[in-house]
């Protein structure tokens, strides 16, 4: 079913190539390239390879507890201002996600956004991010799942799950991001569980309660968080696939879950796999499509593999078997390079931020750094 | 035979170390002799000699070849280089270099937030934001004229105040901007503290402009031992 969706979305015939659209940026043009359309939804081939900047309250609302690269984060607070250059992968994705966003009542598709280090790959979940919430869709996003395997709150065992571990204050601290990030569609009364959850012999959230006391009861009482988690996705697909809301899934640096070892020691000191941790089991279980009216985005990184494992970024690589066929049909999105327009006018706001000192530099700098966005900004920093 | 060389050159030694106090201090001698001149490894400089015509200048002279971080670079700066040497220890120059690059950074973070936060123009162009420009600045503020140095006379010594090269001036002050820098909390990273005592050397204020305030006094105080240099 899933399949045949994909097959669809290619049919409407959305436009790979946009390349040949580019406007022509000749070398040592000193002006920085801008658009004033600030919105995700309304960018079109001729905001191509030029710099918008991400307004206040979109990045308050959606990154205030994660979702941004160090790197960008970093350089934002020095430049005093969050711009960010539109590229013809968050194009290709955000067109995409519109035409998936038209089909109603079909299991939800997935994209798989992939490249080398340091290319931009977060920056195109963050823009793809900021389109599903101005399309007022529901949020769930994960942002840099690494961080709950490599440095783990408080390990302890299930009580539920046999043989499976919590990861409980990440758990809840996830559950505040998930409540910042839905603030507004929260408060919709529209949105209730199925079903009464028994948590314990004296706590239990009964049936029909909005998903708002769920959430609220995960972050109150920590102990439960993971199996709130569990419970809160289970709701979320039931009430898409009901029609309630359109659901934007997002997982940043989703191959974590499927390397051989964690930092995650619980009582007994031995390391287990991110298999045997509660978190892992509930975001496969979001990611399969068995349910509609959604739509799933997920980054892979070589970062977030094992040092052993880093070799290239290609999906099968780093996901291995068992972590491909978890996420089998998938529209791929290559990030790339930075090509040479980005690559001037990136070094053009480098210029005009005074990073850059130096003239006549560029053809060094393009040389060392592959043109790879953050060993420029590196690059450019320590020199 | 070899023995007798062993000896000599421990006698001769001896003779050395005795005689340091009449200025005959032992170095380590160069692998090129005086006739070798300094590698030219710069495009600009090699342009400039081939279009005046001064080629033929260098045809009969021997050349040294340039070290492995002298390049054609445009990010290569000969202070920097230097910088970095007197920072190293046990030659960890990667440790360095390393750390040398974070105070750039650190410098052009506190300059750029300066820059931003100024509100009228000529403030602005007041404050200098080119990292390599504070440093030679800081240099120049803090090059000592003097300096002092202990001579025995009569069974004293005296702290007798003598000229200095340019070229001793201005390790010293490096130095003294590297060795003011470790004294610091250690919750400071080394870098950053590096980083404000440059700004502050390059705006003539500061603790190495001090140090160096502080040895002109006293080298004006023991102006009178002068004339024991020459005798």
């Amino acid at each position: 079913m899933a399949l045949n969706a994909v097959r669809q979305l290619r049919q409407l015939n959305i436009v790979r190539h946009l390349s040949t659209a580019a406007p022509e940026l000749k070398y040592g043009d000193a002006q920085v390239r801008r658009t004033q359309e600030t919105r995700a939804s309304n960018h079109s081939k001729s905001d191509l390879y030029k710099f918008y900047t991400l307004p206040e309250e979109v990045k308050s609302s959606l990154f205030e507890l994660g979702g941004v690269p160090k790197v960008f984060k970093e350089q934002s607070q020095i430049f005093n201002e969050s711009a960010i250059l539109v590229r013809s992968c968050m194009i290709e994705l955000v067109g995409y996600l519109k035409q998936a966003d038209k089909l109603d009542g079909v299991p939800c598709t997935r994209f798989v956004v992939y490249g080398e280090f340091g290319v931009g790959k977060s920056l195109t979940l963050m823009h793809a991010l900021q389109y599903a919430q101005e399309n007022g869709q529901l949020i769930v996003h994960i942002p840099w799942a690494l961080k709950w395997f490599a440095y783990p709150k408080e390990v302890s065992l299930s009580t539920t799950k046999e043989g499976m571990v919590d990861l409980n204050i990440d758990a809840a601290m996830w559950l505040r991001h998930f409540q910042l990030q839905n603030k507004k569609l929260l408060e919709d009364p529209k949105f209730v569980i199925s079903h009464e959850y028994i948590w314990s012999a004296r706590e239990k959230s009964e049936a029909n309660i909005p998903l708002k006391e769920l959430v609220e009861h995960g972050i109150s009482r920590v102990k439960y968080a993971s199996d709130v988690v569990d419970a809160l996705f289970q709701e979320i697909k039931k009430l898409s696939t009901q029609g309630v809301c359109r659901t934007f899934v997002c997982v940043d640096g989703y191959n974590c879950f499927f390397t051989e070892h964690s930092n995650c020691r619980p009582e007994d000191k031995s390391k287990v796999p991110p298999s045997r941790v509660t978190l892992t089991q509930s975001v496969i279980n979001l990611v399969q499509s068995d349910w509609s009216n959604g739509s799933i985005v997920l980054g892979l990184s070589p970062r977030a593999n094992l040092p052993d494992r880093r070799a290239s970024p290609l999906p099968l690589y780093l996901l291995k078997k068992e972590g491909f066929e978890s996420i089998d049909p998938f529209i791929p999105i290559y990030v790339p390079e930075l090509n040479d327009e980005e690559f001037h006018n990136l070094l053009n706001l480098y210029e005009s931020k005074q990073w850059l000192q130096l003239k006549n530099v560029r053809n060094e700098i393009a040389f060392i750094t592959k043109q790879v966005a953050q060993k420029v900004y590196e690059y450019c920093t320590y020199k | 035979m070899f023995h007798k060389l062993l000896n000599k050159s421990s006698l001769s030694g001896l003779v050395i170390s005795r005689c340091s106090t009449l200025n005959l201090v032992t170095s380590r001698s160069s692998s090129y002799g005086p006739q070798f001149i300094d590698p030219i490894f710069k495009h600009e400089d090699i342009d400039r000699i081939v279009s005046n015509g001064e080629l033929k200048n260098y045809q009969d002279i021997p050349i040294k070849p340039p070290t492995s971080f002298q390049t054609c670079s445009p990010f290569y700066n000969s202070v920097k280089e230097k910088f970095i040497n007197y920072m190293m220890d046990k030659g960890n120059k990667k440790l360095a270099r390393d750390v040398f690059e974070y105070t750039i950074k650190a410098m052009k973070i506190i300059q750029i937030e300066k820059y931003n936060k100024a509100t009228t123009e000529e403030e602005r162009q007041s404050i200098i934001l080119d990292p390599y420009v504070i440093i030679d600045k800081a240099i120049e503020n803090t090059k000592p004229m003097l300096k002092l140095r202990a001579i025995k006379r009569a069974a004293i010594t005296y702290q007798v105040p003598i000229p200095i090269s340019d070229k001793e001036a201005t390790a010293k002050a490096m130095k003294w901007h590297i060795e003011i820098a470790k004294d610091k909390p250690s919750q400071v990273h080394f870098s950053d503290n590096l980083a404000q005592i440059l700004i502050d050397g390059s705006q003539n204020k500061g603790k190495v402009v001090k140090r160096k305030t502080d040895l002109h006094r006293t080298c004006e105080a023991n102006r009178a031992y002068a004339h024991y240099y020459f005798g």
